[in-house]
């Protein structure tokens, strides 16, 4: 479990953010081997995220707010977040496109 | 000035050394080479520079407002969802179902217009517009919608309906704008692309042509500069004047006031031809150079050095009370000594052959002078090459007469001129005259001079016209011997020389033969004779004549046996059946080891198995020595002088008639 606060896009606050980072998520899920997971929202938005991203920074599946479990208009109930503010090589359309929101599954 | 710039034979290493006071422009070939390079390689590199931009241009540019067309697609598809649950939801009867789902919508509604306010440019990130104005009524009149569960305002449901009818409108409208917009966008770079492409296109052919121009100019501008200095005088390879720089010079030296004579030497480069075709141009073309250079250094600023082509130099050289003694030095070290260059790993010599004419001493115009000198470089050749040869006016004369004999030699032939002397061969033993030798000889008409063979056999041998010669020899005097055997004056032996250069024919056994039976004659009734010269060419061919022609059973004599380097090897192959013995060893004083001499030869002839023939018997004295060292044959002036075929026939009958009255030749030899 890790904590940051921070905002996940431009459009938001900064608030504290609880998750997991994504290496731990996909080892956990038995994912280890894949070369990319995929991740898809309910708002129909899908996204690819290859490998060696969470192998390189440390990505975090957000599921919690200040403790309490995402809601819908905070973009949950889970939602991938890019280290962006960390690493500034991170702030382009692509890795933006990846920070997958409102996700309803992701797949392997 | 001129001259001085010629003089100074600092002309080599591509530089034109003109007038001290009028520098031209030089023109570094090496430079322009660089240029050259330079050009074309700028022309490749633009090109290249070109096709990438090319590609770059023709590659697909990442963003064209996509990202803000697929949210405003999302936003119109979540409106539209909370659109129909709006419709679906009624004022007086609470579904909860549909609460439930309408619920979701709004919150992902509420997303999308978080994220879209939030952008740059949207429709709703402008304040107070239409589409702005009518999403945050929308949001709040959901919101106060899902608080009030239970009870739904139908005014409040039939305004939110409209204002979210009115929002899907502008949504649309906005989205449709957007396309259009990124439609235009994507027309306007095709067509940016398209003028690119015909630029970049036009900038590739005009590099090329430009290339190609420079390189055209830069070729041109060689040309030039090699007609800039031939027109200039010079030599293109060696740098030394040319013929027109030469002459130039020259006659202006001619026509100073105190004009100083000249020694005009021309030199030619022995087995050059050889040097081109072994080892290529570019290699001959060092030789000349080298060649050059070294006549240059022999004679350090003292004239005009030319090329005159080819491996033809020429060199006029001023001429002071002594130089010609310093001339003759300096050629002496540069042939005895001569200059060399590496080639493919060898050291190849250049040997001059030069010839020599004075200034105005052998002839008033330099042309004139020139001629003489040619004149003396042929003789130069014809000594053997490797040596210098001074005109004088024996050459021309004899050059005259050999043109002149050349000229008139087969003319001789055709009209009769040649004709036949015969000189009577004795035989001690059988003390009378078993043979003749038969003598070419020619009477020329236009002089009426008798003109010997040693002038003209030569000349004939170069020519080619020897093989006519010869076979007119063999034929006359083969019909000769024949008239003597018809006319009953008995069985005498017929000699004839014949050129080491028809010994090279195939088939001159075949010829003696059908000779021999034209005439009826037997084979031992021809002697042929030869010379040293014919051995001395190592030849299958001659191998092969020399041993058909025994085969026949035609006599071999060996000609002036004693003068030549008598080999013995060649001596034993040969077996020749006669030796003919050079009168010289006849001037020996000391009569001990005139005998000796004699007495050897004996020896070697008996051990051959040949007979000897002693020529030039002119004294009594030389013919008893002759006949007591044991000689066999015996031919000379004391006995008979060559003579012509009607005097011989009555030669041979007045013998016959005196052996028959016993009035023997006998008489003769007592005399002596």
């Amino acid at each position: 479990m890790v904590e940051f606060i921070g905002r996940t896009s431009t459009d938001e606050s900064d608030m504290l953010f609880q998750g997991v980072l994504l290496r731990d998520f996909v080892d956990l899920i038995g994912a280890e081997d894949a070369n990319q997971i995929t991740v898809r929202a309910s708002d129909g938005h899908a996204a690819s995220l290859p490998r060696e991203d969470w192998q390189r920074w440390p990505i975090v599946l957000v599921t919690r707010a200040k403790g309490k479990s995402l809601t819908i208009r905070q973009r949950g109930p889970a939602r991938i977040v890019y280290p962006s503010k960390r690493y500034p090589d991170l702030t382009k359309q692509i890795y933006d496109d990846r920070s997958v929101w409102l996700i309803r599954n992701i797949e392997w | 000035m001129m001259i001085e710039a010629f003089g100074s034979f600092e002309t080599l290493n591509g530089e034109i050394d003109m007038q001290s006071s009028v520098k031209p422009r030089c023109f570094q070939l090496r430079y322009s080479l660089l240029v050259g390079s330079l050009v074309i390689f700028a022309g490749v590199f633009a090109t290249f520079i070109a096709i990438r931009g090319l590609t770059v241009l023709q590659a697909p540019s990442p963003d064209y407002g996509q990202n803000l067309i697929r949210h405003m697609r999302y936003a119109y598809a979540e409106l539209a969802s909370v659109n129909s649950l709006l419709k679906a939801l009624d004022a007086k009867y609470s579904n909860r179902s549909v609460n439930l789902l309408l619920r979701d919508a709004t919150d992902h509604l509420y997303v999308r217009m978080e994220v879209l306010s939030s952008m740059e440019t949207s429709p709703v990130s402008i304040p107070d517009s239409k589409a702005e104005l009518l999403s945050v009524s929308l949001m709040e009149g959901l919101d106060g919608l899902l608080a009030s569960e239970q009870t739904i305002d139908p005014n409040e449901l039939a305004s939110l309906r409209s204002t979210s009818d009115e929002l899907l409108i502008e949504i649309s409208d906005y989205t449709r704008g957007l396309e259009a917009n990124v439609d235009q966008m994507l027309k306007e770079k095709e067509k940016i692309t398209e003028v690119i492409w015909f630029e970049v296109m036009s900038s590739i052919a005009l590099l090329l042509l430009l290339s190609m121009t420079a390189l055209a100019l830069f070729i041109g501008n060689r040309r030039t500069l090699r007609q800039l200095r031939e027109a200039n005088g010079h030599d293109h390879l060696t740098g030394l004047a040319n013929r027109g720089g030469f002459s130039d010079a020259m006659d202006q030296r001619v026509k100073a006031r105190n004009p100083v004579p000249h020694a005009l030497i021309v030199f030619d480069l022995d087995h050059f031809k050889q040097i081109n075709d072994q080892h290529g141009h570019p290699q001959g073309d060092s030789v000349l150079k080298e060649a050059a250079q070294c006549l240059i250094k022999t004679f350090e600023g003292r004239g005009i050095i030319a090329r005159w082509g080819g491996d033809e130099f020429v060199a006029a050289i001023e001429m002071a009370d002594n130089s010609l003694h310093d001339i003759k030095q300096k050629l002496t070290t540069l042939i005895t000594t001569p200059p060399s260059i590496q080639i493919n790993g060898g050291v190849i010599p250049i040997d001059f052959s030069c010839g020599i004419a004075l200034w105005p001493s052998n002839g008033n115009t330099v042309n004139e002078v020139m001629i003489r000198a040619d004149a003396a470089l042929y003789e130069a050749k014809e000594g053997g090459r490797k040596r210098f040869v001074f005109y004088s006016e024996d050459i021309t004369a004899r050059r005259k007469e050999q043109d002149e004999i050349r000229a008139s030699l087969s003319r001789a032939l055709s009209d009769g001129e040649l004709f036949l002397e015969f000189q009577p061969q004795f035989c001690f033993s059988s003390e009378s005259y078993v043979g003749a030798e038969a003598l070419l000889r020619w009477r020329c008409s236009t002089s009426n001079e008798m003109i010997p063979p040693g002038k003209f056999i030569p000349i004939a041998e170069e020519s080619g016209q020897i093989w006519a010669i010869d076979k007119f020899v063999l034929d006359e005097a083969c019909r000769t011997a024949a008239d003597w055997a018809r006319r009953g004056l008995g069985q005498k032996r017929i000699a004839v020389n014949l050129s080491p250069h028809s010994f090279q024919r195939l088939g001159l056994a075949a010829i003696i033969l059908n000779t021999l039976e034209r005439w009826s004659l037997t084979a031992d009734a021809l002697e042929i004779e030869i010379t040293e010269g014919v051995l001395l060419t190592d030849s299958q061919q001659v191998e092969t004549n020399l041993a058909d022609i025994a085969k026949l059973g035609v006599r071999i004599a060996l000609d002036d046996f004693g003068t030549g380097y008598s080999n013995i090897a060649y001596l034993a192959k040969l077996k020749p059946d006669l030796l003919k013995i050079d009168r010289s060893f006849l001037k020996e004083a000391n009569h001990h080891t005139r005998a000796s001499i004699v007495q050897g030869i004996e020896r070697l002839a008996s051990t051959l198995g040949a007979e000897t023939l002693v020529e030039g018997i002119e004294t009594a004295d030389e013919l008893q020595f002759v006949k007591d060292a044991g000689c066999q044959l015996i031919q000379g002036f004391l006995l008979a002088r060559p003579m012509r075929a009607d005097k011989i026939a009555a030669f041979w009958l007045k013998n016959q008639q005196a052996n028959e009255t016993g009035n023997s030749n006998q008489s003769l030899l007592k005399q002596g």
